[in-house]
């Protein structure tokens, strides 16, 4: 997954983040969750999912506690708050989806940050936003540059001045950051003229990037075309309605509904589809060496 | 496209695509895609300022400026990472813009909120971070760009209000679409006083940073700004 194109790794990821924020339906919320989940895992193994839903956990309990506590809609009232106001079956309900929306919107955006890094993401914007792009790759090579001449700085500050009280280290900081600013400014400026000496703005910007269209390509976007068309034309046809209030409605499982559902599940789990073909390949090209 | 022009474009594209995005939403998605509407209405209103800013063909040396302001506010959140709520990402993007004007502050807001997610975590809130700083910058230049060398004591005013009314709650209302697809004044309400103590003590941690740092670093980028002539002609 992390060295396909570009392009088809964000298609995929603006169709399922798209489709998951559009349907609030159970069945596509428990699939887009336990692909965006698997996907994950896959990914970045199974301490990394551990680490992310140590965190998405808390927000879907908020989320399902906000829903309960301040929507009142719906007609099945479930018990009584102390000021009268009912907790609806159809709100809770409601807040269990968008929790599940929220906490698989969240995971793909994990994965996203996997799969397309930084560069990814430049050579992907650098044809269209060319002076964007190149701003944003210069910003992030010197963010960490930066926090090391702070590093720097501060310990060559403590070394001079040595007093311990709160004064002393804020003094240090200032210090610090003054001289990291100052040498910053200088220096980005002593870096454009040595763009311009090199032929900054006098033609066309050429880009290096790593990306390449293979067989893979070919293969994972159209799958993805063709499962996106099926998943958007089983939407439509009304496989992923839902309606909350005044009470619940949901598309039954029906054998049409099923059939749609399949492809949504087909397409959440093209990413961990194309990372077992990678490390199958892997491990039979490294058993055959 | 002459300068009126482009003005008239991001006009045209604010004032009327995202009037227009809202009531397809609310027709088309029966009023319930808030968050989805929103997120696009943000993408919306973000493009015209980077198309303006691509169609100007910038200069290297304000290309590596602003870069570097925008590394700077990321920094700064990454110096702090350890203080939740205590961050002078605020602080340097309105710096930032009340140097360098409104574009630039602009930016460098939106772009340090990007930038420094990438070391944070991206996630369904960036868009929300994006605007919010990038507006904040904005101002900061419509206040105080035109002016040289800014009150300490109106910088650190225009940081408390900034955050506290203006990037904090449009933080949780951007919550709120997150987590609530139905959204009423109860539950903005509730969601606004859930946020004030985060709000507070990230206001307060700008009005600090401000009055601690505001004016020497003022002083520096006004100083790069007068010797090498960046970003001079911009307003």
């Amino acid at each position: 997954m992390k060295q396909l194109h570009c392009a088809v790794s964000f298609g995929f990821f603006a169709v399922v983040l798209i489709v998951t924020m559009l349907v609030l339906h159970p069945a596509y919320i428990a699939i887009s969750l336990l692909g965006a989940a698997g996907s994950l895992a896959a990914l970045t193994g199974w301490h990394g999912l551990r680490q992310r839903i140590r965190w998405v956990l808390p927000l879907m309990v908020l989320t399902v506690f906000f829903n309960a506590a301040f929507q009142h809609r719906g007609v099945t009232a479930l018990w009584y708050l102390p000021n009268g106001n009912a907790v609806t079956l159809e709100s809770t309900v409601f807040g269990l989806c968008a929790a599940g929306m929220l906490a698989a919107a969240v995971l793909w955006c994990g994965c996203m940050h996997q799969v397309l890094t930084s560069d990814k993401l430049m050579a992907l914007t650098g044809p269209l936003l060319p002076s964007v792009s190149l701003l944003f790759s210069m910003a992030l090579r010197m963010a960490p540059r930066i926090l090391r001449r702070l590093r720097e700085t501060y310990d060559v500050q403590k070394v001079l001045d040595t007093g311990r009280d709160p004064v002393s280290v804020l003094r240090r900081c200032i210090r610090a950051l003054s001289a990291t600013v100052s040498w910053m400014l200088e220096h980005a400026v002593v870096t454009a003229d040595s763009m311009k000496a090199r032929g900054y703005g006098v033609g066309k910007r050429t880009h290096f990037h790593r990306e390449r269209w293979g067989a893979d390509e070919t293969v994972f976007s159209a799958a993805l075309l063709l499962l996106t068309a099926l998943t958007l034309a089983g939407i439509f046809s009304g496989s992923g309605t839902e309606v909350f209030y005044p009470s619940l409605q949901f598309s039954p499982p029906t054998a049409m509904n099923l059939a749609a559902w399949c492809c949504w599940a087909l397409l959440c789990t093209l990413p961990m589809l194309h990372i077992g073909k990678e490390a199958l390949a892997w491990r039979r090209s490294a058993s055959s060496i | 496209m002459s300068e009126r022009g482009r003005t008239r474009f991001a006009a045209v594209l604010t004032l009327v695509l995202i009037p227009a995005l809202v009531l397809l939403g609310s027709l088309v998605w029966a009023n319930r895609q808030f968050y989805l509407v929103s997120i696009l209405a943000i993408v919306l209103s973000l493009l015209p300022m980077l198309l303006r800013f691509e169609r100007r063909g910038p200069q290297a040396r304000e290309l590596v400026i602003l870069a570097t302001l925008m590394a700077l506010a990321a920094a700064s959140r990454a110096a702090f990472s350890f203080a939740p709520a205590f961050k002078p990402v605020a602080a340097v993007v309105i710096l930032s813009g009340a140097a360098f004007g409104c574009e630039a502050g602009f930016l460098v807001g939106a772009g340090s909120a990007f930038l420094s997610n990438f070391f944070f975590g991206q996630g369904p809130w960036t868009p929300w971070q994006m605007l919010g700083f990038g507006v904040i910058g904005f101002l900061a230049g419509l206040f105080f760009a035109h002016r040289y060398q800014p009150k300490r004591l109106g910088l650190c005013i225009f940081g408390f209000l900034a955050v506290f009314l203006l990037y904090g709650p449009m933080l949780d209302v951007g919550s709120v679409l997150m987590v609530s697809g139905d959204v009423n004044r109860e539950v903005i309400l509730a969601a606004l006083a859930s946020g004030v103590a985060f709000n507070a003590i990230h206001a307060s941690a700008t009005v600090i940073f401000l009055a601690l740092v505001g004016e020497p670093l003022l002083r520096k980028l006004d100083r790069v700004k007068i010797k090498y002539g960046i970003l001079t002609d911009a307003e």
